[in-house]
């Protein structure tokens, strides 16, 4: 159907509950789609064309048998390449992975849209085990962004990223462990979030950092965020951080309004070294919410640097042998950093994680009279695919990629949850603003997050651009 | 972050022998500058004064 790519997640699963299209016949045109369209993307490792018509035709055949087929039913989503699935090799963008045996059963994210009805079509593109921010992976090839094929789709997820963004999929998983939802989500123009540490199961999930891990939706409105959210959140006893704390949904806060929400900026950390379309794009947003107060969080940039440290220290961890015994296995772009990960002193480790439990105490005092922040998710727009490794902002040099995550490592650090917003400014590159909450306040970023959508302030239509 | 620390090829090859690593002598240039970026986090973090009886953020529950 020419409307299938723009379709939602929620406008697709009303069609087939109503029986006005077939499940199987939904999964057919997004396979069609990515066949198109994905060779000049790459945006997935691997396309489950044979499983997902068949997954899709039962489903059909359950609602012919008068079943309730869930929330989510026949939308066709993507999976990042580190959630285990059933029969597919996990392979986390790493060849040394890629040798493994596939996996005997679904990770608990993916199994839950499952049972809500979605159908997996594929598993997307990804830096080699989790550890960048740019989806430049030397053994898959580059993910391109829909927006500009040229620029980068922003990592780590970035193959799922962009194939919600282009239109292949309408939602699609991805995990942040120091940005990797927000950051793509905000480079490619759609809505990512990244929930409360320990909101969503990671069980079957390959891991950069266990302190930092979570698992996330993409999307292209709020609405099916929400609805990806509310299916995958809740307890798993087969994930030792996964909070014993209820599942809270999400779908009945959309319309409520934001009448008594207190909203400020984030500035100080949050407001240098960035480029002026980005701090534009807060501004534009804190005035689409008549937003005037403005809030400091302390030692952000520290907390960063202790981010930093704490994910080094763990990926150190989890491929010290591997890195021994055979570092030639590894991708380029990640191999020298991974090795320095194993070189750092013990006793930073130590005090950054005493720094987190500081930190998060201070942030809470702020969290007592505001309910939600605004900041920036990335300091610049997608940068092009082979940038040079350094760059210039506000007049000083940082890393072009590393420096992708200055605004959102200080957040995910003490497991906030944050919603990044697409911004869009007609002719130039897409951005994202993070709206960050209270641990377990997710319900006022969906709040905040549908006000501006409804404003028209955020929006994420699909990229239709050929590929070049 | 404030100016980097100074890493040398042969502070890669010292450390990385202490921890059984053998790094290529190509990617050497690449180490030095990557651990130079992580030693300048590790200085910004140990730097911070912490009272005492704040204790590391995870909890081990027996």
């Amino acid at each position: 159907m020419a409307d299938g790519a723009a379709m939602t997640a929620e406008a697709i699963a009303a069609d087939v509950r109503s029986r006005r299209r077939s499940a199987r016949d939904v999964a057919a045109a997004a396979l069609e789609r990515i066949a198109q369209r994905d060779r000049g993307l790459n945006c997935f490792t691997l396309v489950r064309r044979d499983d997902a018509l068949s997954e899709a035709a039962k489903l059909d055949a359950r609602i012919a048998a008068g079943a309730d087929p869930g929330p989510l039913a026949g939308v066709p989503f993507a999976a990042k390449n580190l959630f285990d699935v059933a029969g597919v090799t996990t392979v986390a963008g790493a060849k040394i992975e890629a040798e493994g045996a596939p996996a005997t059963r679904d990770a608990t994210a993916v199994a839950a849209l499952r049972r809500a009805g979605a159908i997996l079509v594929g598993v997307t593109n990804m830096d080699e085990y989790a550890y960048g921010f740019s989806t430049e992976n030397t053994h898959h090839g580059p993910t391109r962004n829909p927006h500009d094929p040229t620029r980068i789709a922003g990592g780590s997820s970035g193959g799922s990223a962009a194939a919600v963004a282009a239109g292949l999929v309408p939602l699609s998983l991805g995990t942040d462990t120091n940005g990797s939802i927000r950051v793509p989500a905000a480079l490619c123009g759609i809505f990512g979030l990244k929930p409360t540490f320990g909101r969503v199961s990671r069980a079957g999930v390959f891991p950069l950092a266990s302190s930092f891990d979570h698992v996330g939706p993409f999307a292209r409105s709020v609405a099916d965020l929400a609805l990806a959210f509310d299916a995958i959140q809740g307890p798993d006893p087969t994930d030792q951080v996964c909070a014993e704390r209820q599942a809270e949904p999400c779908v009945v806060e959309l319309q409520r309004g934001v009448a008594g929400v207190r909203i400020a900026v984030a500035g100080g950390h949050f407001s240098a070294l960035a480029s002026a379309e980005s701090l534009d794009a807060v501004a534009r947003v804190a005035a689409a919410l008549d937003v005037t107060t403005r809030v400091t969080l302390p030692e952000a940039h520290r907390a960063r640097a202790a981010a930093m440290i704490i994910t080094a220290v763990e990926a150190a961890d989890l491929h010290l042998s591997d890195l021994r015994m055979r570092a030639k296995d590894f991708d380029p772009m990640t191999r020298p950093r991974l090795l320095a990960t194993a070189l750092v002193p013990a006793a930073a480790y130590a005090h950054a994680q005493r720094f987190r439990a500081w930190y998060r105490a201070r942030v809470a005092e702020i969290f007592s009279h505001v309910d939600v922040l605004l900041a920036p998710t990335t300091p610049y727009p997608a940068p092009p695919i082979g940038a040079p490794s350094t760059t210039t902002v506000d007049g000083v040099l940082v890393s072009t990629r590393s420096h992708l995550g200055v605004f959102t490592q200080p957040l995910s650090f003490i497991g906030l949850p944050v919603i990044s917003v697409p911004v869009v400014t007609p002719g130039a590159l897409p951005l994202g603003v993070q709206l960050v909450a209270a641990p377990f306040r997710e319900s006022a970023l969906f709040r905040v997050a549908a006000k501006l959508e409804a404003d028209g302030v955020a929006a994420a239509p699909v990229v239709s651009r050929p590929p070049d | 972050m404030s100016a980097l620390p100074r890493v040398t090829e042969a502070d890669v090859d010292r450390l990385a022998e202490q921890v059984g690593l053998r790094i290529d002598p190509t990617d050497r240039p690449d180490v030095a500058a990557a651990l130079a970026v992580l030693l300048g986090a590790a200085q910004l973090v140990m730097e911070f004064p912490l009272p005492e009886d704040v204790h590391p953020a995870p909890v081990f529950r027996p």
